[in-house]
């Protein structure tokens, strides 16, 4: 039971630490380019949302992350959706993504190797980061409203 | 012990090298039920980085897991270097060639599938090409009722290989060309009878080669992926196109895996028919995946031995912020078996037919699934998903004997209609309202044949105890955003399967309190309560039942015993 209390110990004690990526993270984008985090975070701080095919939730969030990418991308703002999906459903990425024409950029982590490094594990996954690569907010899960929250966290960060 | 010990170094770096970044998460559930499903599972992933370099490493306590084997410990490892042109990897390695063809390393824990090699990776890249070389140790733990000790929950084989690889890309002018070269040594030992004394025989490596090939031009994009096994003169092809013409978009998908010939008998043994498709080969499904609950579990189980199929979407986009999607997707084998007597005089299985189009006689396995889904947005306020499948699956092949008076036969079919409806309506910025439905109509049995008796119709015996199962799926809830959400599950059948029924129901309080309304033998109702403590730390709470049944994961399924009358509490934390 002691050793139960000290995870849950760790897990209320999560934003004690702070978390920053490493900036030559190398992203596989849906055309089959690959490219470095610190070409995106050289503009600006970005928002990085974890997604796939199958979750609901993920795809009702993505209309407003295409808001939020128009609104602020004047700003320096990117928003980078990387896709956990398989390779065994990854076609269904494509036409998802093509058909819908979002405005923001998306890549693609089959084995969930990227997911795994930024320590996503609900999905969706958000992570806001600032162009030092400094992890400034992280949010696991979507639930209508959410989307106010985050779009206060970057204006919160772009006004810094 | 070791897991706290590994903290506490963890930790003490943390303070002494300032200049390591350090991160992780935390990913822990406990669960225990009546029906003695019970589990507690706890994983810590660390990602550290320094320059160039980052390590990973996972964590695990879990005695005993939901799914798999029990494993205190260091369960993974790996140290990373990464320049603008050279990468190198050793330890736990996950990637994929050739579209998944040649092979494709997941781990994913929800259906306790890990295809991850140990060993190192070595790359170079520039604009124009890149190189890859692999050499490692994949081995995996799978479930069969062909080896000893199965179990439903804990994987009973092992198998083990030693992969060697390389892989060259070419890219430029909107295409790409990859080539690879694959050895896979099998170090799987079987155990076989040889006059009256059992021997142990090592399986037969392999070679493997490949090619990808992608193409894009404007709004029309395609991609071909190859993949040969030289020593079993098996290959594989996968091709995938799509073309987006204003608010429309088609894609088409095929697939022809033809990797080993083997008998309705011998179809999923994998122990006593090794050669063929690999396990770490998890190829595309080519057909829609889907987050439906009731479609999940019927979800077609693909051949990779022995497959070719397509798979059509049509997709339009409305007004109302959604679309209309429209998808058709078909497979069958390659080849039709028959039934022979041979000179002992006893039946066997021989190849009567081959085909090089899916087919959809049943003699060939077919698999059909005509998808029809309108999502949008009415006023702004309301999302819906309103979506229809029809499904047609033959899933295995019991006999087929061709006489002078006719064909004689037994296969098992499933036919389902089904209809998944999800609906969420915001009652303000913060507050909503959730409800999913789902309704389906389940045929599923035994279709036989004998032209020899005096009744010469196709009989049909139900694997239920009535001629078709009708489920009901009903949940609603409410989220206040940003920091809970309650739902209340009830899952709803009129009749069983006699495999997947317990043999003793524990109903929880909320079954009894709906019986009046849905019988609580078979009902299985649950409530679900999510808090968000803090933004990356979430708290899970599930009172109830679940029904057991076949759990699908991006393709991948599994069957999972049912829950029952117990609680499950979960923790999911980023720090």
């Amino acid at each position: 039971m002691h050793k139960y209390l000290l995870l849950v110990c760790i897990a209320f004690s999560s934003e004690l630490l702070s978390q920053k990526v490493q900036t030559n993270l190398r992203l596989n984008r849906i055309d089959g380019k690959k490219i470095q985090l610190k070409q995106y975070l050289d503009n600006g701080p970005i928002l990085i949302n974890f997604w796939a095919t199958w979750c609901g939730p993920c795809k009702k969030e993505m209309l407003h992350l295409d808001r939020l990418s128009k609104e602020y991308r004047k700003n320096n703002f990117s928003i980078l959706s990387i896709s956990i999906d398989t390779q065994r459903s990854l076609s269904e990425v494509k036409r998802f993504i093509r058909s819908k024409r979002y405005d923001f950029e998306v890549f693609i982590d089959p084995n969930q190797q990227i997911f795994k490094k930024l320590n996503g594990n609900i999905m969706p996954t958000n992570l806001l980061i600032d162009k030092d690569g400094q992890v400034i907010w992280m949010h696991y899960g979507y639930m209508p409203g959410d989307e106010i929250m985050m779009e206060k966290e970057i204006v919160q960060l772009l006004n810094k | 012990m070791k897991i706290f010990s590994l903290l506490l170094f963890f930790l003490f770096f943390t303070s002494l090298f300032a200049q390591i970044n350090f991160s992780g998460s935390l990913v822990s559930n406990y669960g225990k039920s009546k029906n003695s499903f019970n589990f507690f599972e706890n994983r810590i992933n660390i990602n550290s980085d320094w320059n160039n370099w980052t390590a990973w490493f996972e964590l695990e306590h879990s005695n005993p897991p939901e799914l798999g084997r029990e494993n205190i410990g260091l369960r993974k490892i790996r140290f990373e270097y990464q320049s603008d042109r050279i990468g190198l990897k050793i330890g736990d390695i996950y990637e994929y060639w050739g579209n998944g063809l040649m092979f494709n390393m997941l781990d994913d824990q929800s259906i306790d599938l890990d295809t991850g090699v140990k060993g190192a990776l070595i790359s170079y890249s520039n604009d124009l090409l890149s190189f890859e070389y692999l050499y490692g140790k994949q081995r995996s733990w799978r479930s069969t009722i062909h080896a000893p000790k199965f179990d439903e929950r804990i994987p009973n084989y092992k198998t083990n290989y030693t992969l060697n690889g390389a892989k060259a890309s070419f890219s430029g002018l909107g295409a790409s060309y990859d080539f690879y070269l694959l050895g896979v040594e099998n170090n799987n030992l079987t155990q076989a009878l040889y006059l009256l004394n059992e021997i142990t025989l090592k399986e037969s490596d392999a070679v493997l080669y490949g090619h990808s090939f992608n193409y894009s031009f404007g709004d029309f994009e395609s991609d071909y992926h190859y993949v040969s096994n030289i020593n079993e003169k098996g290959s594989g092809h996968n091709f995938n196109s799509y073309m987006f013409l204003n608010d429309f978009s088609f894609s088409l998908s095929l697939k022809d895996y033809f990797f080993n010939k083997l008998s309705p008998y011998d179809r999923w043994d994998f122990i006593n028919n090794p050669n063929g498709a690999f396990y770490f080969q998890q190829m595309p499904t080519v057909f829609k995946a889907h987050s439906s609950l009731y479609l999940g579990r019927i979800t077609h189980q693909t051949d990779y031995n022995d497959e070719l199929g397509l798979s059509i979407t049509i997709e339009k986009q409305n007004m109302h912020n959604g679309s209309f999607i429209f998808n058709f997707s078909q497979s069958s084998r390659h080849t039709e078996w028959e039934n022979k007597l041979n000179e002992n005089s006893a039946f066997s299985w021989n190849i009567k037919k081959y085909t090089k189009l899916p087919s959809q006689q049943w003699k060939f396995n077919p698999f059909k699934e005509i998808y029809f889904e309108i999502n949008g947005y009415y006023r702004s306020k309301l999302f819906y998903q309103i979506s229809f499948a029809d499904s047609y699956d033959v899933t295995d092949i019991f006999s087929s004997i061709y006489k002078e008076s006719g064909q004689a036969f037994s296969y098992e079919a499933l036919e389902a209609k089904t209809i998944p409806i999800i609906l969420t309506y915001e009652l303000d910025a913060e507050n909503s309202l959730n409800a999913q439905l789902e309704y389906q109509v389940l045929k599923k049995g035994i279709y036989s044949m004998n032209p020899d008796m005096k009744n010469t119709h196709q009989s049909f015996g139900s694997s239920f105890s009535k001629n078709a199962q009708i489920n009901k799926f009903l949940s609603i809830g409410f989220s206040r955003s940003p920091k809970w959400s309650i739902s209340l599950n009830v899952d709803n059948t009129n009749t069983e399967d006699v495999l997947v029924m317990e043999k003793k129901r524990n109903n929880n309080f909320i079954e009894t309190i709906l019986n009046p309304v849905f019988n609580k033998s078979l009902t299985w109702s649950s409530v679900d309560i999510v808090f968000n403590v803090l933004n990356s730390t979430q708290l899970s709470l599930t009172y109830g039942s679940q029904r057991g049944g076949v759990f699908c994961s991006n393709g991948i399924c599994r069957y999972v015993q049912s829950f029952e009358n117990g609680f499950k509490f979960g923790i999911t934390a980023a720090f």
